[in-house]
This record gives C-alpha cells, structure tokens and sequence, in this order.
C-alpha cells in the first residue's frame, strides 16, 4: 500500500526545516528558494501552510509532460521527473493546476516532491510532526479533496493525501 | 470494440493509452504516418539546441510501449473516410473498419503565398524531417529569416539563437506574440529579444524570396522596400488542420472537425480531438481550435477516449495557456488574457525589470491572466481559471495584492473558507 504526505498545518511553526531539507535534497544546498515544499504565512503570520505536490493520481504534468520525462513511482506512487529527459518546455507548470511543479533556470528542468524515493527528507526534520508520512488509506477528509470539489478538477483524480 | 486512431501526435498517443486502460480487450489501432515512433513536434526546439537526441523526442521513451499495451501502431495514413461501412481507406495498406473513430491529425503549417515560397532554402520548423534539415544547414553565424513571430515562431527564435544563427525576425502584425499577449508584454518581450540580438520588422509583410545565385544565399524583398540577405528562411506564420481526407464526408467541418462538449463530431461515431478539432472557447464561445496547445490536445485525447469508451465525460476547459521562455525571459499567458466584457482588471507593469502581471475577472471570477519575467506558482492561476472558482471578497485581496496569488489561493483552498 502506498503511503503518503500528511500534512497538518495546525503543528506548522514555519520553521523552515523542511525547506532546508528538501532543497538539499534537491540541488544540494540549503537553498529554501529551491524547495519542493514551501511554507505560507497568511493572516498576518497567523495561519501557516506547508504546501506541496499531493501525487494526484491522474497527474496532469505527468500526462502533458510531451517526452515522458516524468513517471509514476509505483512503490511511492510519487510522480517524478527525469531530468536527464526533460527538456525544460515547463508546459507541465502551467498545465498542474495546484502550482506544485515548478522550472528550475539554474538546471534547466522542473522541480516537484518525489517523496524522496519513500523516505521524504522534510518529514524526517519536521520536529513537530506537521509532516508525517503515514499509510495512505488512513486518510480521509483533506484539502486537496475540498479544493478539487471546488475546482470540478475531477475530483476522484485529486489526490487525497493533505490535511 | 475496436477503435480505430488516426494520427500518433500527443492527442492520438494520449487517446490510445486512456482507451487501454478503459478495455482491457479492446481492438486498439493508432495509424501514424511518419516511420520510427510517435514524437512530440514541441520538443523539436529542443533537438535543434542539440539538448536532446532524437530519441529525447519521443512521445514515450520506452520502446516497447505500444506493444506492451498491445496498441497496434499502423505506419500508414488516412485518405479517406467510408462513413456508411465505418472503414478509414489508407493510402498504402488495406481499409481498416472502425466502430469508434477518433480524428487527431493535429494540424500542419501554413504555407507563405509569397513567390519564392518552395525554394529548397525556405522551410518550416514542424516536423522531424524540417529538423534534421535546419540542423543540416546551421552553422554557428549563419543568416536566418524568420517569418512569423507568433508563439511557435518565437519559440524557434530562441532555439535558432542558442544555436548561434544571426536572425530577423519578419511579422505582419503590429507586434510579436499578437495572439498571446497584449501590446504591453509584447514590448517587454520584443525589447528583451533586441538585447538578445534579434532584429525585429513589425508591421512588415514579405513580397517576394530571390536567390542571389541558384541554391545559394537569398534575399528576402520587404513590402516596405527592405532587402534582407539570408542563407536560409523559416517560415512561421501559422498552421491549420489537418483534415483533407475528411472532406467531402458528411462531417461538418468550420477550419477543423466541429465537436460537440464529449468531443463527437457530427457524426456519432467519430470523434475529434488536438489541433485539428475546433470547439467553443471557455470564455469568447466562439469556435476555435487553440492550435499549437499541448495540455489541450492532450486533455482532449484523455476525455474523447473517455467518452469513446462509454463514460460520459465533458470537456469544458477549452481555453489557451503558453509559456515562453525567450533567453530566461519566461512569458505564460492564460484564458481570457485580453479580458471580457464588463469584466475588470488588475496590472502591474515594471518595465526596467522586464516584469509585468495582470489579471483578468469576470465578476469575482478569474477568467484571464499575463505574466512575464515569473515562473512559480504559474499552475495556479490555471486552476483557478478552469475551477471557475468564485473568490468572493479574495478577489478584492488579489487585485490589492496580485504578487501574493499563492497566499490567497491557500486561503480560498481552506477547508471551510467562506465567500
Ligand atoms: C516547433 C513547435 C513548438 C511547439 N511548442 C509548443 C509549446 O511550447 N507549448 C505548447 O503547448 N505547444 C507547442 N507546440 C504545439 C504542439 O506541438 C501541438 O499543439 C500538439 O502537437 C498538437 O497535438 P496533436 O496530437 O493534436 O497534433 P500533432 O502533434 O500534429 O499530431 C498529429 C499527427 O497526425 C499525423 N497525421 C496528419 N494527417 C494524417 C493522416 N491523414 N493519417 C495519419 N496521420 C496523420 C501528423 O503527421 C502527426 O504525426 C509546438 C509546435 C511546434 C511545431
């Protein structure tokens, strides 16, 4: 069974572990600005969101991606990209309607979570457990799931998997 | 059921695969009239600039794709359509029957009425085959005319720049990108260019290609009197679709194969998706094919299958999206960009950074949007544009504070966000 990024804003400090990790992760450097995951303040500091890709199933960037540079996991079922095949056309960023994958300038390619292979760097530093990483099935009400209702973005094809 | 696809373009490919995965047992044949596999005419930038090999532009890396599925891929193309025996008559091989057929011939380009047009230093930048050429004859400094500067054929200039062509660009219109951006980013656009090294005729239309010598460099004659040498000319100035081997059919055709919202054109049993389908615009409602977007041919091949295989499925977020990156200078425009009536607007406009932004609404809807010089967080205004979301007092928010877009998407995605 797939497991999944469950994220709970409510436990959010907006430490920005998470961003250190993922960006080290990503380009090697601590670097939040090159982050797969990204912290929000809103509401005057107030509300704190950690937001990243939620691994819709029907992935838009996966099936408008004109090389197949990116890939569905099937043990993490993270959908990720192949840089060495992506060509950097970023019709993916605009074609992902929850602004999850984004172009990299430096390297020429798109950036998105790749659930770091099934161990996701920013869960492992996350010190108030606003980011677990949990069995898939146990989650239920979400988010995503509101938002792909208000959006008629086929709502069965939205990921579920943020609280 | 057997399904019969003419055309392996992002459309095709797309439309074979949902079909697949809806019958399992389904008979499933893809007619693609090029040898080798299905590739992807938007990665062909991108072979010029040496980024990617021809196998980077492959539709699907893995060779055995199609056979794993057991989609039959058919090397041959379509001259004719029997509707009355549901058979797609071939120009090589024997007729194939249908009781589903999905037209996604996508579309070819349009050819320059200008005398001089089919000499062999002209082409256009479409196919595998006008790659392979154009990479034949560029030579670091070599002279390029290019005749169009809509997206694609500002696409190609960044290419044919990275590879280290001279070039002038020559367009018709008042300015570059007409189609996709207003005069504003198009300035910002076109004087970053210049920076680059492009030259630019707006407002000029090509009378007439001469050689100086036969086979040789050329001269491209200016309506306004202008010579410009060149080695060789790309043509860019537009494409139309790919239907001729429907015509004379019953199917009603308006500059494409007319489909209705599940993508089924006038006749029950075929149905149309990509660049060579037209259909009413989200916003305008005026038929129209959004030629040369690749989401959209690719959602239109996911949902016709959808709707080929029995599910009923509509296709509602007919509107355009591009993005453009002319030497780091990213431009993605969306929707309604130009506005509706009685809609409202908000805009920023920093011209020393090359960066502007605006936001089209119709109500406390968003329906429209330009940006240049970003590229994060492009996706969401996407989503906003085809959720139809309402914002409510956002909207407010937004036109106040349009850099914070994402912030304000967040709160409106909240569970329990109230308008
Ligand atoms: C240089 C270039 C750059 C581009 N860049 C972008 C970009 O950055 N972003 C973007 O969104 N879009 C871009 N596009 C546009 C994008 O490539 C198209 O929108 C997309 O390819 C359309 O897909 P399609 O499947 O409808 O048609 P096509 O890709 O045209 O595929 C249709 C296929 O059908 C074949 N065919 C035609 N007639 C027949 C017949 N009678 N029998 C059998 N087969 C037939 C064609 O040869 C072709 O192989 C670009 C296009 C070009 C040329």
């Amino acid at each position: 069974m797939h497991k999944a990024l469950l994220i709970k804003p409510v436990h959010c400090t907006a430490c920005q572990q998470c961003e250190m990790a993922c960006s080290y992760m990503k380009v090697g450097a601590f670097n939040p600005s090159k982050s797969a995951i990204k912290i929000f303040t809103f509401d005057g500091g107030g509300v704190k969101v950690p937001y990243t890709c939620t691994q819709c199933n029907e992935a838009w960037c996966m099936m408008v991606c004109p090389v197949g540079a990116i890939t569905l996991n099937t043990e993490t079922g993270a959908k990720v990209v192949t840089e060495a095949r992506c060509v950097g056309c970023k019709v993916c960023t605009i074609a992902c309607p929850f602004g999850t994958i984004n172009y990299n300038s430096d390297k020429g390619v798109v950036t998105k979570c790749d659930l770091c292979n099934g161990t996701p760097a920013c869960v492992e530093v996350c010190p108030t457990n606003a980011l677990t990483y949990v069995d898939a099935d146990n989650l239920n009400s979400d988010r995503m799931q509101t938002h792909a209702e208000k959006s008629h973005t086929s709502a069965g094809e939205v990921a579920h998997k943020t609280l | 059921m057997s399904y019969v696809i003419i055309g392996a373009g992002p459309a095709g490919v797309t439309a074979a695969e949902t079909l697949r995965k809806q019958s399992p047992d389904a008979k499933i044949m893809l007619v693609c009239d090029h040898p080798g596999l299905p590739y992807s005419r938007m990665a062909i930038p991108y072979l010029l600039t040496e980024k990617v090999d021809e196998q980077g532009i492959t539709l699907r890396p893995d060779e055995s794709h199609f056979d794993q599925l057991n989609i039959t891929l058919l090397h041959d193309s379509a001259a004719a359509l029997d509707l009355g025996s549901k058979t797609v008559l071939l120009n090589r091989g024997e007729p194939i029957q249908y009781q589903k057929l999905l037209i996604a011939s996508g579309a070819k380009p349009r050819q320059l009425p200008t005398p001089g047009n089919s000499l062999p230093q002209v082409q256009n930048c479409w196919t595998l085959e006008d790659a392979r050429l154009l990479i034949a004859h560029l030579k670091d400094g070599s002279q390029v005319v290019l005749i169009g500067a809509g997206f694609i054929g500002t696409i190609i200039l960044e290419a044919l720049i990275e590879k280290g062509a001279k070039v002038t660009v020559i367009e018709q219109g008042e300015r570059i990108v007409p189609r996709m951006v207003g005069p504003e980013p198009s300035a910002l656009i076109r004087n970053w260019c210049e920076q680059n090294g492009v030259v630019f005729y707006t407002s000029s239309v090509v009378e007439e290609i001469t050689e100086v010598e036969e086979g040789g460099s050329l001269l491209v004659h200016l309506r306004e009197g202008e010579v410009i040498p060149a080695e060789r000319v790309v043509v860019a100035t537009g494409a139309e679709p790919n239907c001729s081997f429907v015509e004379g059919s019953a199917i009603q055709m308006e500059g494409g194969i007319v489909v209705d919202s599940h993508l089924r054109s006038s006749n029950p049993d075929i149905y149309a998706a990509g660049d060579v389908a037209v259909a009413p615009d989200s916003f305008s409602h005026q038929l129209v094919s959004h030629h040369a977007i690749q989401p959209l041919a690719v959602e239109q091949g996911r949902i016709a299958a959808l709707n080929m295989s029995g599910k009923e499925v509509e296709y509602s977020s007919h509107f355009a999206m591009n993005i453009l990156d002319t030497f780091g200078l990213i431009t993605a425009s969306f929707g309604a960009w130009e506005g509706v009536e009685g809609g409202d607007s908000v805009e920023i406009m920093d011209s020393t950074h090359h960066r502007y932004l605006c936001y089209q609404f119709d109500g406390d809807r968003l329906v429209g949007a330009t940006t240049v010089g970003r590229s994060h967080d492009l996706g969401i205004i996407k989503g906003l544009i085809q959720s139809k979301a309402s914002l409510g007092r956002l909207k407010e928010k937004l036109k106040e504070q349009p850099e914070r877009l994402k912030e304000i998407y967040l709160e409106w995605s909240k569970p329990g966000f109230r308008i």
